[in-house]
């Protein structure tokens, strides 16, 4: 993201900022608390570091997923849209483009909807640093499986639902 | 991954001079470092022979160091929370933590999303309640001109909403031009809004 405010317009507004107290919010607690919220990752033998032209394949597969997601529930782009309190632009662009990065809070609305773990569902959009080996291949195979056609095969559908039980289950694993 | 977002000035009250400074998105160990090394024993010191409302009002609620741990905990690996630091010297000179899931409460806009601030604090040196002479001056203005600029990059126009403590609910209200919405018995403070309107104005000035 950008900060759309230039400096000279932050150095008249603290010129003229009353010398008042401006915290808000929680109280800041232990050490553990600043710790937990700094990027501070832990080893996994298991986790790859994902470089950036494997990302594409990802996306591709997240594409996928949300496409045939939505079509199993019968959705316009629009109605997920609404539903899923997203964008459509956001959606189309997920589904059909990837080099489009999806924006974090996609990620997150998509995964309350569909109730699709965050924590898998953030490592296939490439939004991670590393990546589960084993959801990586898995990811790649499902996504060169996939046929975009308007309606979900029997054998799509059965793909698909193996797939939500494979993130599910990473996802526990994880824990 | 924590990156820099943007170069800014603070201006410190001793020298009268304005410093270059940075804002970085998600925190990192050298955040942490700071808050350990030096925010936290200036906090704990002030606590311990506390007149303050500032840290104090908020400590003294039964549940919040529960509550802050609990989501401090979660945003280093959720999509849900967004982390901000001002640098300035070398050294933290303020923090940020919002959630980008909530929605708004004004009527203008009822139901649509929003950034919500969960924490915004300026470090204790910088304050006037815990030095006789507080030394950089404009962090508060950065983090909200900040938390503004990511619910515009979200798509959110600007709106953003956040609980002030007691003795800062002023500078919210006449300062920065938040909608005062009264007081919240769940969080135990004042909860604050800014409308589209309202941001577009804060940064217009």
């Amino acid at each position: 993201m950008k900060l759309i405010f230039s400096n000279d317009w932050l150095k008249k507004r603290i010129s003229t900022d009353p010398d008042i107290a401006c915290d808000a919010g929680l109280s800041l607690g232990a050490e553990s608390d600043i710790r937990a919220l700094c990027n501070i990752t832990t080893q996994d033998s298991n986790l790859a570091k994902i470089a950036e032209e494997k990302i594409i394949p990802l996306r591709v597969a997240l594409g996928h997923l949300v496409h045939q997601l939505r079509r199993k529930e019968s959705l316009s782009i629009e109605e997920l849209a609404k539903r899923s309190k997203v964008s459509e632009d956001e959606i189309r662009k997920v589904e059909h483009d990837p080099h489009y990065s999806a924006r974090p809070r996609f990620i997150f609305q998509l995964s309350e909807y569909f109730k699709v773990p965050l924590s898998v569902l953030a490592q296939i959009s490439g939004a991670t640093n590393e990546i589960d080996r084993t959801l990586y291949n898995e990811a790649i195979k499902y996504a060169a499986h996939s046929d975009d056609i308007s309606s979900l095969s029997t054998e799509e559908r059965e793909m698909l639902d193996a797939f939500i039980t494979l993130l599910s289950e990473r996802s526990r694993d994880k824990r | 991954m924590k990156q820099l977002i943007g170069n800014i000035e603070l201006f410190n009250r001793e020298t009268k001079e304005f410093e270059p400074a940075s804002v970085y998105q998600e925190l990192d160990t050298k955040n942490h470092e700071d808050f350990e090394r030096l925010w936290k024993p200036m906090l704990t010191r002030h606590s311990a022979g506390d007149v303050s409302p500032t840290i104090s009002v908020n400590a003294k609620a039964p549940d919040s160091h529960w509550l802050w741990v609990d989501k401090s905990q979660v945003a280093a690996n959720s999509l849900q929370y967004e982390t901000f630091a001002v640098e300035c010297g070398g050294i933290t000179q303020g923090l940020m933590l919002v959630d980008v899931t909530k929605f708004a409460r004004l009527d203008a806009h009822r139901g649509r999303e929003m950034v919500y601030v969960e924490l915004l604090a300026s470090a204790p040196w910088n304050r006037n309640g815990f030095m006789p002479n507080p030394v950089y001056k404009g962090v508060g203005q950065v983090l909200v001109a900040t938390a503004i600029s990511l619910s515009t990059d979200l798509g959110f126009n600007g709106r953003i909403g956040l609980h002030a403590l007691t003795s800062s609910e002023s500078w919210y209200r006449d300062a920065i031009g938040f909608t005062d919405c009264g007081y919240d018995e769940n969080k135990k403070m004042s909860y604050f809004e800014m409308s589209e309107m309202q941001a577009a104005s804060f940064l217009a000035v």
